[in-house]
């Protein structure tokens, strides 16, 4: 966050817009930190989820943690514009994330105050085009989410159309969508050591106890007896973050959602290994100099 | 031996702080009732500080400090309980400085200096100048108006309390990290409130975001919530302002229910630190 100087006697301080990949070091270097990837086709809610997680905290504390600041206030700001007052659109909207905007992340910080000393940390999420994610499932080497990005990722959150999922002629379509992206990934190593999934359904509310709610728990048993091998562990997480009737509250399971984004086993390193120094042929005391010194690396180095 | 050093009076136009200044030049200066801090000597130019004064003393607004023109109050100021002296300079700094910061991310260099080494910030915010996110009711679908009436986002459309998180977090970035940076947080015109609360409530309950930076923060900064009528009232009652024994005591400051009339209160909880109840 450092300004810098111009030459008329001001100086220049950081936009405060959604972090490119290779600015993610602003926040890394200051806080421990999870890299999240919100994975998903267009229009199933991605950005959603992170207009109700920050609408939230403006009203006050998420899932008993406190908002401890932001890089990207003016990135939240403009998403959650379509869907506020200020907008004057009469019903709220989102705006598709553009492809040219490339692969941004959005950053909070949260502090848990709830016993002990206060525990502070950072999330760095996602808000990437839909697109980014059909072409991973596609190819092996993407080109917006890249292959070094993947494999910083502290959690995958493979995100479900729940709307889709409740119609007979989308679901089987959107199951094997979120399928082949997590095969595609695994077969890619695309997924790190010490990844975690999350597999969230959106749009809850629209989704109907009965037929289509067990499509959903199958779903979610087929994907986790499939892919939870590949990961550290895996949750499931259903939410409405912009529900359409009062059958559940605004924001519906993203306070859960969020305290599952933060609780990473500390026992474990913050970010992956780099591929570099596991496919070096290191020896151990090499290996073991990474796992103790790597938080200290990283806040000189922007290592991916 | 004096401790040199500058308070930074922050908040975004019309929050204040120049009514505070006001007020406080004037208990020092008339030294009508008890202050934790008195005025060892005046500072050699007196005139803005006189003029902004005078406004204050005849019930009249103080018009906002012109942006580009910076007037500082130097102020000798000694502790009366620790003996301890203080040269304070208060820059009062036009409150569109501080909401360019949001809007066009640029502020000048003598104000990144002056943060650098300062003792700690003042933050204003008026109880009536709040504007909170509305979020509108998802309970229909699509858009209902026509293209040509949606408005564009701009920065000025922000809340108030995500620009004073912002302005807060640069001066976090910019402050020495040796220290921890003391906040004393002023809520002016608190007279105007009515409801039975405390500065501390009226906060979370107002400005929840910035409420919980606050509280999220605390091993980078420690803070203290104010209360403060620097007026005292109603300008448009100047009878009843006036029916105070003396101008210093139509102050009133709050940090619980109690009314204090003490505006050097916030400085001593930046300079000496918290009192001991």
């Amino acid at each position: 966050m450092a300004p810098e100087s111009t030459t008329t006697g001001f100086v220049a301080i950081p936009s405060g817009e959604a972090l490119a990949a290779d600015a993610l070091r602003t926040v890394t270097a200051r806080d421990e930190t999870t890299v999240i990837l919100l994975a998903g086709p267009i229009g199933c809610g991605k950005t959603t989820i992170l207009i109700a997680l920050y609408e939230l905290f403006n009203e006050g504390p998420v899932g008993g943690l406190l908002f401890g600041g932001s890089a990207t206030l003016a990135g939240f700001e403009r998403i959650c514009h379509p869907g506020r007052v200020t907008s004057g659109l009469s019903a709220p909207d989102t705006v598709r994330t553009s492809r040219s905007s490339g692969a941004a992340f959005l950053h909070i910080r949260v502090t848990d105050t709830s016993g002990g000393p206060p525990r502070t940390s950072s999330v760095l999420v996602s808000d990437v085009t839909g697109e980014a994610f059909v072409e991973a499932r596609d190819v092996s080497e993407p080109t917006i989410i890249t292959r070094p990005l993947w494999r910083r990722a502290g959690l995958i959150c493979v995100v479900l159309d729940g709307e889709g999922m409740s119609l007979t002629t989308k679901r089987h379509s959107v199951r094997a969508g979120a399928r082949s992206l997590l095969r595609s990934a695994h077969e890619s190593n695309l997924i790190p050591h010490n990844c975690r999934l999350a597999l969230i359904t959106t749009k809850w509310d629209l989704v109907k106890p009965g037929d289509a709610e067990d499509f959903v728990t199958e779903t979610e048993s087929l994907l986790v007896k499939q892919y939870a091998s590949s990961f550290e562990s895996v949750s499931c997480h259903r939410i409405a973050a912009r529900p359409t009737s009062n059958r559940v509250p605004y924001a519906y399971g993203v306070p859960r959602l969020l305290t599952e984004w933060v609780s990473r086993d500390r026992s474990k390193p913050a970010i992956a290994m780099p591929d570099t120094v596991k496919d070096s042929g290191l020896n151990d005391f090499a290996r073991a100099f990474w796992q103790r010194e790597q938080n200290s690396l990283l806040r000189v180095f922007d290592v991916v | 031996m004096s401790s040199e050093g500058t308070i930074v009076m922050m908040g975004l136009p019309g929050s204040g702080k120049s009514t505070f200044l006001a007020a406080l030049w004037h208990q020092l200066e008339a030294a009508e009732i008890p202050t934790v801090f008195v005025a060892e000597q005046l500072q050699p130019d007196r005139e803005y500080l006189n003029k902004i004064r005078e406004k204050w003393l005849e019930f009249e607004e103080i018009p906002r400090t012109p942006i580009g023109i910076e007037r500082s109050a130097l102020l000798h100021l000694r502790h009366v309980r620790t003996e301890a002296k203080f040269d304070l300079s208060i820059p009062d700094v036009a409150g569109e400085m501080f909401a360019s910061q949001w809007y066009a991310r640029l502020i000048p260099q003598g104000y990144v200096r002056q943060l650098e080494t300062s003792f700690g910030l003042l933050l204003f915010v008026h109880c009536r100048q709040v504007a909170q996110a509305q979020r509108l009711s998802a309970g229909t679908s699509g858009l209902a108006v026509s293209p040509t009436q949606a408005v564009e986002w701009e920065p000025r459309l922000s809340p108030t309390q995500v620009q004073l998180v912002d302005l807060l977090q640069f001066a976090l970035s910019t402050f020495e990290r040796r220290r921890v940076m003391r906040i004393a947080i002023l809520i002016s015109a608190w007279d105007e409130i009515k409801e039975r609360t405390t500065p501390a409530a009226w906060l979370e309950q107002k400005l929840p975001l910035l409420d919980q930076f606050l509280r999220a923060n605390t091993e980078e900064l420690s803070f203290q919530i104010f209360g403060v009528s620097a007026i005292g009232g109603n300008l448009s009652d100047k009878e009843a302002l006036a029916s105070t024994s003396s101008p210093s005591s139509r102050v009133r400051l709050h940090v619980t229910s109690e009314a204090l009339r003490d505006l050097t209160l916030p400085l001593e909880f930046l300079t000496v630190g918290e009192r001991e109840s």
